[in-house]
């Protein structure tokens, strides 16, 4: 009782030893409950879950699974745009009023509640009504056609409206605790079905389940909250810091920022698989993307692929001719940046984003006439290589944006950036970043592990896998290593705050 | 065939349970790795001999660093356990006196009485008087004292009311918590004690200091009834303390442990009496003891004793319990081997530290204990000389001002110190020193034109004064076994002692 009164508030931690107890009675109870009511089940789970990081807060997730649950229905039978928008609107007024308020009206009223996750959820949820509106339009267009000019449209509508899944199976699909609090962004034709019908215990799923999510702490609790230690140095005090080391920093916040949030999403869809459910990958070793529009082909899919669904083919997408295109590429990256924070430097980060991938765009004849002329062989590997170091560069020069406080502070970032001083990385520089020699030697093994994970996730081999095929005791020795890895070396204890993943703020 | 599934489910969940308990199994050795081993190291004996102590000593660091069981065995028998802890407040004794109570009975409890003006009971609050800093080092040492005892009632208890922060007591029953950060920093100690107990420098809980500080400011003394008045949690714990005592059947003494205290803590440690008059129990205020200790040669620190001023305080205390409380002498007796060895282990101790000395000081300080024999030689044009510490430390050795009056001359000094013969000859002025005989053989010392000649033995043109390599050393000093008469050291210090050669 103790320990459930001292959660509420304070949330349940994907890093926490409460994290993995509630998950695991969470799937004890989800697989030895009747069918029929495991949907039920896993729904107060993810209640009791959110409610725990504020009760109140429940009630916007509740107003956003009715609104748009209800609007789905509506807008699946009648396909009426002017519903579809007011839902959109209320749910993006809340949204607004709950998270960009202080930004655009600074002074007027303060408003400090901000429920967790409610970018995520809110986006998961409209998603679910577009679908829904789409799947009425084109029902409608269909029945148009197959019943002629005799039919009205609103039998049509109403003939093609299947009621679409139950409201706790809904509920569930937005409330989902493993991915509640920073996605990934799901969408119903992946998850509803696998609601509706949960598949039954299977100890592939746990131990698949498990594997992923050791990914995950291993990510995280290792890596990127060791590079934390030196980035948060860095950003706090650069003037203080040679040139070379900011450089470091920011170079590592690139890896940091990747490492914390595909960590988080490993743990999510691990969590999900060990309850039985497959939940749509969050990165594809983004960082050994070619370009920027390659990047953010695999860096936070399900949010990409979801401004690419539902804002960008909105906008028109690329049928509307070029320029019209290049503006839609600026707007959808200057929405995605409002949406990671309500910032100004969150806005010049997207709207840079976007501004790469324009210019990407516009260079590209350019780039093909000089490769032409200069004889430069594009498939060669190294050429490749090159422009993944092009490409990271430029990303991880935007994430200054990103990460500094302000525009000023990014200013003086990249200023501090200047004077070579190489020798700053043997000098004993590097110790004064909150690193010791074996903590600098760990952290390099990590990214050493993690490059060649991430090549091998581009050439479509799964380490996962493979290890499976390996014999028990080879397996139960890597297992238990990773495990002792991530317990004795993760960055974890006193004074560390569990509830700080980047992507959680948003 | 659905037998073969059950089966096949079967094989599934052992091996899932056998992994799961290889898993714990590694844990297990993980968190013994990675943990500070400090607390096991000092406190771990007292489960094997809690049964056995007559007399436990419990307070601060002064009690860990001012009284010594092997000295207290050694000289009178007395079989006790220093469970004293750095920074402990009243309230930290009261609960280590608590968790030691499940595991023994002691006839008798010393009560180291300082930091009795502290008002807070919570290490993780204190008052705005402390600083983050003094925080973080409370729990720090809390887990010293804490972390030996295994989890049970009295442990929740005492972190429950000593630690406000149920998040920072979690790191008290699950130390990994706090320790598995070492990783990086793990040291051969660490390794062995993962399956055996971590052998380190306590003798029986006690650390001695083998340093001294040449600056200690000494104050006067105030009259014995000027007291620090005001009501203090320390002093609602002490009496706690006794409160237990008394229904243990315990008997109680109450001890100040000297050091060259000032004014105000004078004044504190006075208003123990008014405890002990409130018990009728003895309150032993060394302090007001003339010359237990000498604050300028016998101190690690402002407010510590090192190890000579240990073995003073604690002879000290020892005939106090053993002619006055009754303690019994426990020498001859069955079954206390653990103090004997102790006492092994202390002198083993002394003559590692003479052997590798801090400094100078250190190394003097260390000769006063007579564990071995030794001769002293300082050149001529030293800036030892004009050291007074230095030369306070050498007359404790002497027993005389004989280096007061060659400090003056620009001669080299000898000291022959062989506790074995009862020797102790030095040098006055030009005359040699001829034919002194010794544990280790007949010594000669004789200042010539350019440099002094000192002999050892038979061969008296064989220089024992190493001019070559160490010329312009200022300090030598020769070791010898006092057993064996071997020469087992040769010490150079430059800069007149604060550096070894």
């Amino acid at each position: 009782m103790n320990v459930v009164s001292s959660m509420i508030g304070s949330g349940i931690s994907f890093l926490s030893l409460e994290y993995l107890a509630f998950l695991l009675a969470a799937a004890l109870v989800r697989y030895l409950c009747p069918e029929r009511a495991r949907t039920a089940v896993l729904l107060a789970f993810s209640w009791l879950f959110y409610a725990a990081w504020n009760p109140v807060c429940l009630l916007f997730l509740i107003f956003t699974t009715g609104t748009t649950y209800f609007t789905g229905r509506y807008v699946r039978r009648r396909s009426v745009r002017a519903a579809l928008f007011l839902c959109i609107a209320a749910n993006l007024g809340v949204l607004f009023f709950c998270k960009y308020w202080g930004m655009f009206f600074p002074g007027i009223f303060e408003q400090r509640l901000l429920p967790v996750g409610i970018s995520f959820y809110t986006l998961q949820a409209l998603g679910y009504v577009v679908d829904c509106w789409r799947e009425g339009k084109a029902a409608k267009a269909s029945a148009q056609a197959s019943s002629g000019q005799n039919s009205s449209v609103q039998d049509g509508g109403k003939k093609s409206g299947a009621d679409g899944p139950r409201f706790l199976t809904y509920a569930l699909f937005v409330s989902f605790f493993p991915g509640i609090l920073s996605g990934p962004i799901e969408r119903g034709r992946n998850m509803l079905p696998q609601f509706e019908k949960p598949c039954n215990f299977s100890f592939d799923n746990l131990r698949n389940g498990l594997l992923i999510m050791t990914w995950g702490y291993f990510l995280k609790m290792v890596l990127a909250d060791r590079i934390a230690i030196v980035v948060n140095r860095v950003y706090a005090n650069p003037e203080s810091v040679p040139g070379t080391l900011v450089v470091l920093a920011v170079l590592l916040y690139s890896v940091q920022i990747y490492c914390d949030f595909a960590g988080y999403s490993a743990i999510a869809i691990g969590s999900a698989r060990v309850l039985g459910f497959r939940v749509m990958q969050n990165f594809t070793a983004p960082y050994l993307s070619a370009s920027v529009a390659e990047f953010w082909r695999h860096w936070h899919i399900s949010l990409s692929t979801w401004f690419r669904d539902y804002l960008y083919i909105s906008l028109g997408g690329n049928r509307r001719g070029t320029g019209r295109k290049y503006l839609n590429i600026l707007i959808v990256f200057a929405v995605s940046g409002l949406w990671h924070g309500a910032g100004f430097t969150f806005l010049f980060w997207g709207f840079l984003h976007g501004i790469y991938q324009v210019a990407g765009y516009l260079q590209k004849p350019i780039r093909d006439a000089l490769a032409q002329r200069l004889h430069i062989d594009r498939t060669r590997g190294s050429h490749r290589a090159l422009q993944i170091l092009v490409t990271f560069l430029l990303v991880s020069f935007a994430w200054i944006f990103f990460r500094a406080d302000s525009f000023s502070r990014a200013v003086q970032i990249i200023r501090c950036m200047e004077g070579a001083e190489i020798w700053s990385l043997t000098d004993g520089s590097l110790i004064a970043l909150g690193l010791d020699t074996m903590n600098w030697v760990l952290l390099a093994a990590g990214l050493v592990f993690l490059f060649v994970r991430d090549l091998c996730v581009r050439r479509g081999i799964s380490i996962r896998v493979q290890l499976q095929k390996q014999g028990i005791w080879l397996r139960w020795l890597l297992y238990i290593g990773a495990v002792l890895l991530i317990l004795v070396c993760g960055i974890w204890g006193p004074g560390y705050d569990a509830s700080t993943f980047i992507y959680s703020q948003f | 065939m659905r037998i073969r599934k059950t089966g096949q489910k079967i094989q599934k969940v052992l091996l899932a349970v056998l992994f799961l308990l290889l898993l714990a199994g590694c844990l297990y050795l993980a968190d013994r790795l990675v943990e500070r081993k400090d607390s096991r190291e000092k406190n771990g004996d007292y489960f094997a001999v809690a049964p056995k102590a007559d007399v436990l000593l419990l307070g601060s660091s002064h009690m860990i660093n001012g009284i010594n069981p092997a000295v207290l065995y050694e000289n009178f028998g007395i079989a006790s356990y220093n469970l004293g802890g750095h920074g402990n407040v009243l309230p930290v004794t009261y609960w280590e006196f608590v968790n030691a109570l499940d595991y023994g009975t002691p006839k008798y409890v010393v009560i180291d009485t300082y930091l009795l003006e502290k008002d807070y009971q919570y290490l993780d609050v204190m008052t705005d008087a402390e600083s983050d800093a003094d925080r973080s080092a409370a729990i720090d040492q809390l887990h010293e004292v804490m972390d030996a005892f295994p989890y049970g009632k009295n442990k929740r208890a005492a972190l429950s009311d000593l630690i406000s922060n149920p998040s920072l007591r979690r790191e008290f029953t699950f130390d990994f918590i706090r320790y598995h950060s070492r990783w990086s920093s793990l040291e051969r100690e660490d390794y062995e004690g993962v399956f055996g107990e971590p052998c380190g420098e306590s003798i029986l809980g006690a650390q001695l200091r083998y340093e001294v500080d040449p600056g200690v400011s000494l104050y006067p003394r105030v009259d014995p009834s000027e007291k620090f008045e005001e009501a203090t949690v320390g002093k609602t714990y002490l009496r706690r303390i006794l409160d237990l005592c008394r229904e243990k059947d315990i008997f109680p003494i109450l001890v100040q442990v000297p050091f060259a205290e000032n004014e105000d803590l004078q004044r504190i440690a006075n208003s123990a009496q008014d405890i002990a008059d409130e018990y009728g129990i003895p309150f032993l205020n060394m302090n007001y003891v003339e010359n237990i200790i000498n604050p300028e040669t016998d101190q690690q620190s402002q407010t510590h004793l090192n190890a000579l001023g240990a073995a003073k305080a604690s002879a000290w205390l020892g005939a106090v319990l053993s002619s006055e409380v009754g303690v019994p002498d426990r020498r001859g007796e069955a079954g206390y081997e653990l103090w004997e060895a102790a006492v092994r282990k202390y002198h083993q101790q002394i003559v590692a530290n003479i052997l590798n000395p801090e400094d100078l000081y250190a190394e003097l300080m260390t000769l006063n204990f007579n564990d071995v024999s030794t001769i002293i030689f300082i050149n001529n044009d030293s800036v030892a000389f004009y050291d007074e510490s230095l030369r306070k430390l050498i007359k404790n050795l002497s027993g005389t001002d004989g280096i007061d009056v060659m400090a003056g001359t620009k001669l080299g000094y000898c000291l022959i110190h062989d506790p074995v013969t009862d020797t102790n000859e030095e040098t006055k002025g030009t005359v040699p020193l001829e034919n002194i005989k010794t544990s280790f053989g007949t010594v000669n010392f004789t200042t010539l034109e350019n440099y002094d000649l000192l002999s050892v033995g038979e061969n008296t043109d064989e220089n024992q004064l190493d001019y070559v390599n160490n010329g312009k050393i200022d300090v030598q000093i020769l070791v010898y076994d006092p057993a064996s008469g071997e020469k087992i050291g040769h010490l150079y210090f430059r800069d007149g002692g604060l550096v070894r050669g």
